[in-house]
This record gives structure tokens, sequence and C-alpha cells, in this order.
């Protein structure tokens, strides 16, 4: 009998879906990569002739205040959502069981719903005759105009991101022992003592992490800005899109990607370092 | 904590909560009134708007032909390919298995939005652009980590002694999956699968560029809607979009105790 070669069985398995996310994930996003050092033409759309146009065409005031635009939105997201993140977190980390799954429910559920239907609950609050200000109205303060405006954009993206800030906090809370926290309070600490020399320190690793995760995601957000921003409010989101299937300006909509795909990978790596070094002082503390 | 420092943690959190929970609230509730304007809380209950979807063909047909469809086949073919994934990682040992797990997440840490204009393009220079099947590829490729990390978590408390066991006792190697390791993962397989429903159900960003005429899937014709703003439909819609999903979440967790694992 001939002797028969035999396939580790994990290449068996992993074959198909392995293929599969080559050929629609990772081959569609170098083919991008390829697409945005091709030549636009306004006849043919593309012409496959190298060129560095499309990247320089970003360094235009139009693309500079787009990119500051959207980096400020998502740096006040990210302290935003951090700020409120903390006693959210807390509070999961050191609820009873019961209470702690119905909690993580409560804040995970939002997060599967679409974010068109979301986003539109928010805009019937925040609108001019909205929920908000018929509730100013009611308690005699003056109305506010929060519908199409950057705060809006920052309103809904905390309200969209929040629960990627607290899963990786609670995580990080639970691990800290409640004993550290006592034996501070023994020696006298107040909580908000107890908070800032022993809490928020142990609790960095996660904080940078879901910094990095609520950042990242709101720099590339597409929606929020479509349906809560003015005209002048526009992100990098927005640019892409509206190259694309509007303008249908593929290789300059192509090369902001890849810009936005390169500023994504810059900061998830400097949160991971960061994250390692948190990591380190929390043990270098102990 | 004192007690006075735990009540006031107490109603910060509760605040926070409301915050995030209140354009669910008001959605919902808006879908419910009678009197055709977004009046929130609403004056008289009616299903008014919710006749009006069913009897709308552009709101039912992209509810009942396009989203649920693509959810559906999403559902089925990221539990495939997640189980063969999850059974690598988890029961096979080989060099690369970290990689290999990073491999198969990695559409989790890309924005959609990359992926979506990548998809774009690709779909153009091929010419399948905006068909029911080419977006339902595109949502696989972002429900494969969840169903891939859901059944992981499952088979990871599954002893892989019971399998050897079956094994030892005269089973081929897919007999005794099947009757030693299988039942035992019938929960992760549920939730992978709804999980995997939902991420295409509720997508919006690949749908928005993939999506072609007479392939517009349910949020991104409330999408489409939104821009015209005084047809309460678009609440009902809303909320047909927050019961089925929250539902389908709510029976998980009463069934499982599982959320969706990022």
């Amino acid at each position: 009998m001939a002797s028969r070669f035999h396939l580790p069985l994990w290449v068996i398995l992993l074959a198909l879906p392995g293929l599969y996310l080559l050929g629609l994930f990772l081959a569609p996003i170098l083919y991008m990569l390829m697409f945005s050092f091709w030549q636009y033409s306004q006849i043919d759309i593309v012409v496959r002739a190298f060129t560095f146009e499309n990247y320089l065409a970003l360094l235009s005031p139009y693309y500079l205040r787009l990119f500051g635009r959207t980096f400020s939105i998502g740096l006040t997201t990210t302290l935003v959502a951090a700020f409120l993140a903390f006693p959210v977190a807390y509070f999961i980390a050191r609820a009873r069981p019961a209470i702690k799954s119905l909690a993580i429910f409560l804040i995970m559920t939002p997060l599967m719903i679409s974010t068109v239907v979301r986003v539109f609950g928010l805009a019937l609050i925040l609108q001019r005759d909205g929920v908000l200000n018929q509730f100013l109205a009611l308690i005699g303060l003056p109305a506010i105009l929060l519908a199409r405006t950057q705060s809006a954009i920052v309103i809904g993206l905390v309200q969209m991101l929040l629960p990627l800030m607290v899963l990786p906090l609670v995580s990080a809370i639970e691990r800290i022992s409640p004993s550290i926290e006592e034996a501070a309070r023994n020696l006298g600490a107040n909580s908000a003592r107890v908070f800032a020399t022993v809490v928020f320190p142990l609790a960095l690793p996660g904080l940078v992490s879901g910094c990095v995760l609520v950042y990242t995601l709101s720099i590339s957000a597409l929606v929020i800005p479509a349906l809560l921003g003015g005209a002048g409010d526009r992100m990098i989101g927005q640019q892409i899109y509206d190259q694309m299937l509007v303008a249908l300006n593929w290789p300059s909509s192509a090369a902001l990607s890849t810009v936005l795909a390169v500023f994504t990978i810059i900061f998830a790596i400097l949160g991971l370092s960061l994250t390692a070094r948190a990591a380190k002082l929390r043990e270098a503390g102990r | 904590m004192t007690p006075a420092a735990r009540r006031i943690l107490l109603a910060v959190v509760i605040a926070i909560y409301a915050l995030i929970l209140a354009p669910i609230v008001v959605v919902v509730a808006v879908s419910f009134d009678g009197s055709g304007r977004y009046a929130f809380p609403p004056t008289q209950l009616s299903l008014h708007w919710f006749q009006e979807f069913f009897q709308s063909a552009p709101y039912f047909n992209s509810f009942m032909y396009v989203s649920l469809p693509i959810g559906l086949i999403v559902a089925v073919v990221a539990t495939f390919l997640g189980m063969l994934v999850a059974t690598a990682l988890t029961r096979c040992r080989f060099l690369g298995r970290q990689t290999a797990e990073i491999y198969f997440t990695a559409p989790l840490f890309v924005p959609d939005i990359l992926l979506a204009a990548a998809l774009y393009l690709a779909y153009s220079t091929i010419g399948m652009k905006g068909s029911l099947l080419s977006i339902a590829a595109g949502h696989l490729v972002i429900a494969l980590p969840y169903v891939v990390r859901t059944l992981m978590a499952g088979m990871a408390g599954i002893d892989p002694r019971l399998e050897e066991a079956a094994q030892n006792l005269g089973a081929s190697p897919l007999r005794a999956f099947a009757h030693a390791t299988f039942p035992l993962l019938q929960s992760s397989i549920v939730s992978g699968a709804a999980f995997a429903f939902i991420v295409s159900f509720s997508d919006i960003n690949l749908s928005l560029f993939l999506s072609g005429p007479g392939t517009t899937t349910l949020p991104v014709h409330i999408f489409s809607q939104l821009e015209f703003q005084d047809d309460p439909t678009i609440a009902a819609a809303s909320t047909l979009q927050i019961l089925l999903v929250g539902g389908m979440l709510f029976v998980l967790q009463r069934l499982f105790q599982r959320t969706p694992a990022r």
C-alpha cells in the first residue's frame, strides 16, 4: 500500500476560513493601498500609472483642517468617555453578581443596536423642539441649540462608544483586590484619596486600552457626524464616503483611507506601548 | 466605601445609564405615538406607524428581502467557519497558534469604513457591486471574530478528554466530536450565530458602501429617510430593530448568561 501524506488537522480546519479572510479582508485592503498610488482621471476614474499626487493633495489647507477637526473631536470624545466610564466601571466591578450581569447587559445591548437607530433617538432629543428643550422649558431654563453642532457629534460619539471604554476598565478594576482599598482606608485615606492613589493608577492599563479603542473608532466615524454635525463639522469618514460614492474620485478616497489606517495603527501601537509601561509601573508599585 | 460615597456613586451611575439608554427609550415611545408629530412622551397610543411600516414597500422590502436574508446567511456561514477556527485554535497545538488567533480576530480592530472602502473598490473592479451576496460576504468578515471568540470561550470550558474517551471506545474523530463535544457546545453555537446575525442586521458602515439599488438594508433605508425626518415610520422601523436585537440578546442572557465578547 502506498503511504499517504496526512495534512495536520489544524491546516484542514483553518484553510477555508483563512482563505476567506485573505480574499475578502487582507487582499481588498492591500488593493486599496495600491489604488491610492494610481492616477485619477475624470473620464475613467482611474489610470493605472504610479503617482504621489493623491497624497500631496491631502496637504492642502482644506484637508489639514479636516484632519485637525477630526482628531480634536476624537480627543474630546475620548476624554469625556474616560471621565464618565470610571464611575460606571467601578460600580460594575464591585457589584454583586446578579446586579453585575444586569449592568453589563444594559451597557452591551445599545452597542449591538444599529448606530442609525441610536443616532435617530439622539437627534429627537437634541433637536430644536426636542425632548431636551421641552424638559428645559418645563423647569424654566432657556433652550440650547445642539442639533447640527460639533457638541452634538461629541455627545453622539460618547453615547455610542462609552461601553467600549467601560468594559476594559471593568476587567482592570476587577483585578484590584478590594483589600488593597480597605488597607488604604484603614490607614486614614478618604474615598477620593483611595481613588487617586490606589484605584486610578492600578486601573491605568484598562484605561489606556479603552482610550485607544474609543479614539480610533471616533476618528473613523461616518454616520454620527453625517446625521448630527453641521456643514462645517465634516470628519474624515464623511470625506472618504463622499469621494468614493459621490465624487467618484476613488484614488483620492483610497489615499485618505490609507492615511486614516496609518494613524489608527500609530495610535494603537502608542496605546499598546503605554499599556505595557502602565502594567510595568503597576508591577513596580506592588 | 462610606455609605454616603456609595449613594453618590449609585446616583452618578444611574444618571449615566439614563443618558445611554435615553435615545432608545425615546425612539420606542415616539413610534407608539398617534399624533403624527414626534411627541415625547406620547400623547395617544397607536400602532399606526407600524401599520405604515408594513404597508410601505421600501421599508418592508429592505427588512424582509434584504436585511433578514443577509443576516441569516451570515449567521449560518459565520457559525460554520467560526466552528472550524475555534476548533483549531483550542484543540490543536501548532507553531503560530497565537498569530492565527490575531489573524482571525483582526477585523475587530480595523475601523469598518476602511474595510467598506476597500471592499467597494475590490467589488467595483471585479464587477460584483450591490448584490445581496456581496453585502453578506462583507458582513461575514466583521461577524466572524464574534463567533470565533464566543465558540473559543465555550470550547475552553469543555474537557477534551471527553472526546478522547469516545475515540478510545471506538468512535471516529468526527463521531466523537458530534456526540461528546457538540451537545455541550450548543449554547455557544446558538449565541455565536445570534451575534453574527445581529452584527449583520445592525451594520450601517459596510452596507452604506456596498448597497445598490434594490439591496438597501433596513439601517441604510432608515439613514436615507432621516434626511427628511418628519415621517414617524422611521421610529416604527427603528423600534422593530431595537425589539429584534434587544429581544435576542435578552433571551441569550436569560438562557446562557452570555454577552457578546469583543
